[in-house]
This record gives C-alpha cells, sequence and structure tokens, in this order.
C-alpha cells in the first residue's frame, strides 16, 4: 500500500539520485567550458568524442543500472529464499559468474565476441543459483540452513578453481593484474561497449521481477498456500532465478564482482517499507542506484584510488553479515532462555 | 505471434539479443578505426649525428650484456671515441670514458682470457628472475643449477645457448632435489617464502638475498654483490663500467642533439597497455629512466597521494587527452591491440602525439626488467624519443 511516508521517501530518494548522477557528470579532468563547447557538434557527427556523452554518461548510467540490479536481485533472492541473509554473493551467484568471465578472459573471447561476456556471466549465475537450490530444496522443502552452507560451499569450490587457474597462469602478469582488478569490482573505463553488455540484461530483469511482484507476495505464504492460491510455484521461481541471474550477470560483464551489495540495502529496505513486495521493488531499485551512485561519487571525490567500490562494498557487507549472523544469534539464545 | 510475447523468457531472450546484434554487428558502412600517421623522418639533427658517430648497434649491446667482454670493451672504446669526436666538433656538456673505466674492462678481458682454474666448480641457485640474468652474464651456466622458467620463453633477451646448458627450472627444485645439488649459495628474495629460507637453513645450505630493485643504483649494487659473492669481482665490476658507459653515450647524444632542434623539451607519457592503460608511477625504473632523457614526464601532473605506494595509476580517457603528450611511449606485450585500441577509440585523434604519428610500442618484458638489461629499456626510450624508431617489437621471439 503507497503510504504517505513510503512516497515521500521515494520521492527523496528519487531527488537523491538524480542529484548525485549530475554531480557524478561533473566530475573529472576535463574542464567544463571545453565540454560544454563540444556537446554540441559531437551529437551533430562533427566532433568524433567528447568527455561528457562519450565517457560520464555511460559511466552514470552503469553504475545507476548496477545499482539497481544489486538491490533488486537481493531483494528477490531474501524473498524467494526467505532469509534476511540470503544474497547473490552468499548463495554463490556472483562466484558462478565470475568463473565464466574469467575463462573468457583467458580465451580472449571478448574481443572477438563482445556479448560473450555478459553472456557467460548470466550462464555462471543461473547455473550456479539452481545448483545450490537443488541441493537445499529436498522434499518438497526448502532447508534454509542447508541453502546457506551449500552457497558457502559452492562459492569455496569455485574459488578454489579460480585459485587453481591463477596459480597456472602465474608467470603472466597482465592476465591476473587484469582479473584481480576485475574480481574487486571497478567502475573505472566504462564505454558505450559496457552499456550495451549490461542495459538489456538489466531492463529485462528488472521488468521480470516488477511483473511477478503479486507472485511474490503470495509466496512468501508458503509453496502449498501458493499453489493452492494459483501460483505456478516451480515457474515463477525459475523465471526470477533468471531474472536474478540476468541482474547479476549484467553487473559481473561490465563492473566485476561488487559483493554483499544485495545483502544490506533490502535488508534495510524491508524493515522500513514492510513486506508488500511492488514497493519494495521499487525502494530498492531507486535505492540501489542511489546508493551505488553516491558511493562511487565519495570515492572519485576524495580522490580514493587504493581501493575499489567492490572493496568498500565487501567491508561494509561482510561487517552487517556479521552483525545480522550475531543479531539472530542472540534473539534465538533469548527464546531458548526464555523455554 | 502474440503469445510468444506471454512468454517471459522468450520475450526477454529476444529483446537482449536483438539489443545485442544492434549494438554489436559491425557495420560496414561507418567504420570508426582512424588511421595512424607513421612517424616522421629521421630530421637533420639526427642524420648529421650518425654521420659524426657510431650508431647504436642493439644486438652488439645485448651480445654484451650476456656475458661477451670483448663487446663490451669495443662498444666501450667506441663510445669514447664518439664522445673525443662530439667535443672536436664544438659540441658543449660532453662526457668523455674515464680511463678508470675503460682499465676494468680490460683487467677483467685479461683475467678470463688468462684466467686461473679451479678445481673446485661450485654451483648456484638464483631463485629469481633478476638473480638469474646476472649468474647468466657474469659466470659460466654449467654453474648455475636452475633458472626460472619463464625466462626460457624470452629468448630475445636472455642468451638462447647458455639457458639450454641448464636443464633444470626453479620450480622444479623439491628438498631433497636440493640436498642433492648442494649449491654453493642460493639467491633468494626479500619476499620469498619462510618454508623454503626454513628448507634451506635445515640443508645448510648459504643463502643471500637480492635486494628489491627500485633504482639503477640498486642494480649497481646488485651486480657488485653478486660479482663478490660468486667469487667474480672483476667481471661484475666490467659490467657495472659498461653500463655506466652507455648511461654517459646516450647522454652525449641526448647533449648533441638538444644543440639543434631538439632543445625544446619534448611532453612524453609513457603508458602500460594490457586490456586498458595505465601509467607508471615516479617509484618505478621506468619514471627514473624518463628522468635522465631530459624530457617532460607528463604522468607526474597526475601524481596523487596513492602514487607513492601503486606501481601503476589507472588513467581514464579523459586524463590521457587532458595531458596530450607529444609522444606516447606504450610498454605492452601486444603492440598490435594497444594501437588498434587507440585508433578505435576518436579520444585519441585528438592527441599532438597520434597527430603526429609519434606513438611508438615498447616491449614490457625489457621496459619491466629491473636487472642490467634495464640498459636495452633506455635505448628503447632514447630510440623512440629522440630517433623515432621502435625496434623492440621487432625482436620478439615467436
Amino acid at each position: 500500500m503507497n503510504t504517505p511516508a513510503y512516497r515521500k521517501t521515494i520521492a527523496l530518494l528519487s531527488i537523491l539520485c538524480i542529484f548525485t548522477s549530475i554531480a557524478s557528470l561533473f566530475l573529472g579532468e576535463t574542464p567544463l567550458r571545453l565540454i560544454v563547447t563540444t556537446v554540441l557538434p559531437r551529437l551533430q557527427g562533427k566532433e568524433s568524442w567528447n568527455a561528457l556523452i562519450d565517457e560520464r554518461i555511460p559511466r552514470v548510467i552503469i553504475t545507476l543500472l548496477s545499482g539497481a540490479s544489486l538491490a533488486l536481485s537481493g531483494c528477490i533472492t531474501q524473498s524467494l529464499f526467505q532469509n534476511p541473509l540470503a544474497s547473490p554473493s552468499v548463495l554463490g551467484c556472483s562466484f558462478g559468474g565470475s568463473l565464466c568471465v574469467t575463462l573468457v578472459f583467458i580465451f580472449n573471447l571478448h574481443q572477438r565476441l563482445p556479448f560473450s561476456l555478459p553472456f557467460a556471466a548470466f550462464l555462471g549465475c543461473l547455473v550456479t543459483l539452481i545448483f545450490v537450490f537443488s541441493i537445499a530444496y529436498q522434499n518438497s522443502r526448502l532447508h534454509l540452513s542447508t541453502l546457506i552452507l551449500a552457497g558457502i560451499a559452492i562459492s569455496t569450490v569455485i574459488s578454489s578453481i579460480q585459485g587453481c587457474i591463477s596459480y597456472m597462469l602465474r608467470d603472466n602478469w597482465h592476465l591476473l593484474s587484469t582479473l584481480k582488478e576485475w574480481e574487486n569490482g571497478s567502475l573505472q573505463h566504462l564505454t558505450w561497449k559496457h552499456v550495451h553488455m549490461q542495459a538489456p540484461l538489466a531492463i529485462a530483469g528488472i521488468l521480470n521481477c516488477l511483473r511477478y511482484h503479486k507472485e511474490l507476495d503470495i509466496l512468501s505464504l508458503g509453496d502449498e498456500d501458493a499453489l493452492v492460491l494459483g501460483v505456478d510455484v516451480e515457474k515463477t521461481r525459475l523465471h526470477l532465478f533468471c531474472s536474478i541471474a540476468l541482474l547479476v550477470g549484467g553487473t559481473l560483464a561490465s563492473c566485476g564482482i561488487i559483493s554483499f551489495f544485495g545483502l544490506i540495502l533490502p535488508h534495510i529496505l524491508r524493515k522500513l517499507f514492510g513486506t508488500s513486495h511492488f514497493n519494495l521493488l521499487v525502494a530498492n531499485i531507486i535505492g540501489g542506484s542511489f546508493a551505488l551512485t553516491f558511493l562511487d561519487l565519495l570515492l572519485r571525490f576524495l580522490g580514493i584510488h587504493i581501493f575499489t567500490i567492490g572493496n568498500l562494498s565487501a567491508v561494509i557487507g561482510g561487517l552487517f553479515f556479521l552483525f545480522l549472523l550475531i543479531k539472530k544469534r542472540s534473539s534465538q539464545k533469548r527464546i531458548w532462555n526464555q523455554i | 505471434m502474440l503469445s510468444i510475447f506471454k512468454n517471459p523468457i522468450l520475450t526477454s531472450s529476444l529483446f537482449i539479443i536483438g539489443w545485442w546484434a544492434w549494438a554489436f554487428y559491425p557495420s560496414t558502412s561507418c567504420d570508426s578505426t582512424v588511421l595512424l600517421t607513421p612517424p616522421p623522418q629521421k630530421n637533420q639533427e639526427i642524420i648529421h649525428l650518425e654521420t659524426l658517430i657510431s650508431s647504436l648497434n642493439r644486438n652488439e649491446i645485448l651480445q654484451a650484456l650476456c656475458g661477451d667482454l670483448f663487446m663490451m670493451k669495443e662498444l666501450v672504446d667506441r663510445w669514447d671515441l664518439d664522445a673525443h669526436l662530439l667535443k672536436r666538433h664544438g659540441y658543449r656538456f660532453i662526457q668523455c670514458i674515464e680511463d678508470d673505466m675503460r682499465y676494468d674492462i680490460h683487467f677483467s678481458l685479461r683475467n678470463s682470457l688468462h684466467g686461473h682454474k679451479k678445481k673446485s666448480n661450485p654451483s648456484y641457485l638464483p631463485q629469481t628472475e633478476v638473480a638469474a640474468s646476472l649468474l647468466l652474464t657474469l659466470i659460466d651456466p654449467e654453474k648455475i643449477l636452475a633458472i626460472p622458467e619463464r625466462m626460457r620463453k624470452l629468448c630475445h633477451i636472455y642468451p638462447k645457448h647458455k639457458m639450454e646448458r641448464i636443464s633444470l627450472n626453479t620450480n622444479q627444485l623439491s628438498q631433497e632435489k636440493l640436498q642433492q645439488l648442494q649449491p654453493k649459495i642460493c639467491f633468494v628474495a626479500k619476499y620469498s617464502h619462510p618454508l623454503f629460507i626454513q628448507k634451506l637453513k635445515h640443508l645448510k645450505i648459504p643463502y643471500a638475498h637480492v635486494d628489491h630493485i627500485q633504482s639503477i643504483e640498486a642494480i649497481q649494487n646488485t651486480i657488485h654483490h653478486m660479482g663478490a659473492l660468486v667469487g667474480v669481482q672483476d667481471r661484475a665490476n666490467a659490467l657495472q663500467t659498461f653500463m655506466k658507459a652507455f648511461f654517459i653515450h646516450i647522454e652525449n647524444r641526448i647533449q648533441a642533439l638538444k644543440q639543434g632542434t631538439h632543445s625544446s623539451l619534448k611532453n612524453v607519457l609513457l603508458l602500460n597497455y594490457y586490456m586498458h592503460f595505465s601509467t607508471p608511477s615516479p617509484n618505478t625504473l621506468c619514471a627514473q629512466l624518463l628522468e635522465k632523457m631530459h624530457i617532460k614526464n607528463l604522468a607526474k601532473n597526475l601524481t596523487n597521494p596513492s602514487a607513492l605506494t601503486q606501481w601503476r595509476l589507472s588513467l581514464e580517457k579523459e586524463d590521457i587527452v587532458k595531458l596530450n603528450p607529444d609522444y606516447i611511449l606504450i610498454s605492452t606485450p601486444y603492440p598490435q591491440k594497444a594501437l588498434e585500441h587507440m585508433r578505435q577509440h576518436p579520444a585519441f585523434s585528438k592527441l599532438n602525439a597520434f597527430r603526429k604519428g609519434l606513438i611508438f610500442c615498447l616491449d614490457d618484458n625489457i621496459q619491466e626488467n629491473p636487472s642490467h638489461y634495464i640498459i636495452l629499456a633506455y635505448l628503447d626510450l632514447y630510440q623512440a624519443v629522440y630517433e623515432h624508431t621502435s625496434l623492440s617489437q621487432n625482436h620478439r621471439s615467436t
């Protein structure tokens, strides 16, 4: 239900998102005067390059899409698995996609086939999600503890495979350096090519997720109740898995791994806006876009180059994950003591 | 037909494939690549200089660096003669090679010809590429137990005939093998795994740390240190002298050219390229070499606090366009890809270097080699900036 508080918050988030995006467009080495004078010739085709159109706008678009994708995928994951600790990173989704992307880099496929990168990322994410789900879903029930463990186990296996690959390629410093940069998630060197890689995946993923908002509300009652109410649970779940894979895969292809971003924000927004999925999904889209754009703007404004946005997200998200675990443990302990 | 769009997976797939087909399908009507201007011909100053003094022969320099004392002597004598010729023709600030320096090489050559044959045949184990490359120059390959595997792929730098006489690679040495081989000294890096050092202590194998190379002086010190440890101090002195003589000779050439139309300060940007561009920070050897060349290293304008700790500073296209260098030197393992990247991005077509055809690709295996082969790196930089030639990629092994 759209309460006034919800509408005000969404409006505020939207304004902040627009403000940070515009501020991000102004940040860069090229003087503003030069940019302004060459924008029109660039649009008319008289100039071949303009910093605003060819560098800054693609970067802002990808930051907005990535923020929205990661937050939304986190929200859907938490809803599907009915667990506030679930996120694409915790379930190994990002790692699965990253392994496939690593193979694309190694065999240099992205130079010949630019779409091989997002396609590999999407495929890796989807296969990992389905695998984790199939381990945790037994006897028509989803075992939540098994789910998290399966995600961590799959992530460990994939990380170890990537470790083997890194060791085999240890003499190829340049490739290892590139892989390391990509694994830490970075919003540098983004062009319209990256926008074309990510945008269709992100748009398809976002629209699909919004399409299933009613089914998500019903699925929160449980599988059996959802079946009784006419929801095709298996099909809905599969379509949502595909949507998560599209959203995470698109972000992986353009920015690399930005882990735990899909954990914090959906969790906080769920506490603020309740469990009505349409409101929640919209809030995550706008909130995610704003949060990532703001973090990126902050790092660039302060001139921090020694770590990336992926590092920052991992540290903050990791600490938040620990906090949630400790909080859950204390509340369980309190319940046991009361019993 | 419309029922297709009711299936979200199908609709999404068609949407994504359609977008990618439109975005990535190669367009034959509109070619966004820009032709790279060929580099300008050598100007009159360079041609005149080459008529006065000897030309720089890369193969001869490489031969000397691989340990050929005769070639070292010949080159040093030649460069000394060049210095005297330049002085006679009125060029200022020319340095001659000091007699003491030339005696080091003569002495070493004499010792190698009439050397005392020692009965013992010690063997040495270099853990790093720096130590291995120095040992290959200073001593016989039979005395080297193993070399890093990567060196065998760089036959255009290291002497193939010497490496072939060393059968083992450093990664093949187990504790048992080490015990069997019992090297006299093991040259290890300061960042070696503590377990490996423990292994050496357990086997009572003496080891020596090879310093972390961050300057040309550090290379000289390492040569001196290793030469003393393996008992070839005179050869080490000869190599140090050869390096100093080379730097003096290049300095003389630059001074001679600066007294012509090369007197204005050149704006140079040294880039690294793999999948995107970055530039070496002021900490690196490359940056120090550029300092010696009397040019303006534009990367200094980018200095930010993190540059003090990083080796490379990532560059956006906006940064490169803002710097607008007159010369671009790209250190890369893939010169064709680097040039293709520059051709395909219209941002670079605005650069002075692009318009004048002053973009040169350099072999990164040489540019990033912290050993006495830094001489080749300096040669490549000098030839690109002052003689507008780039020979390094012609010497890659296939």
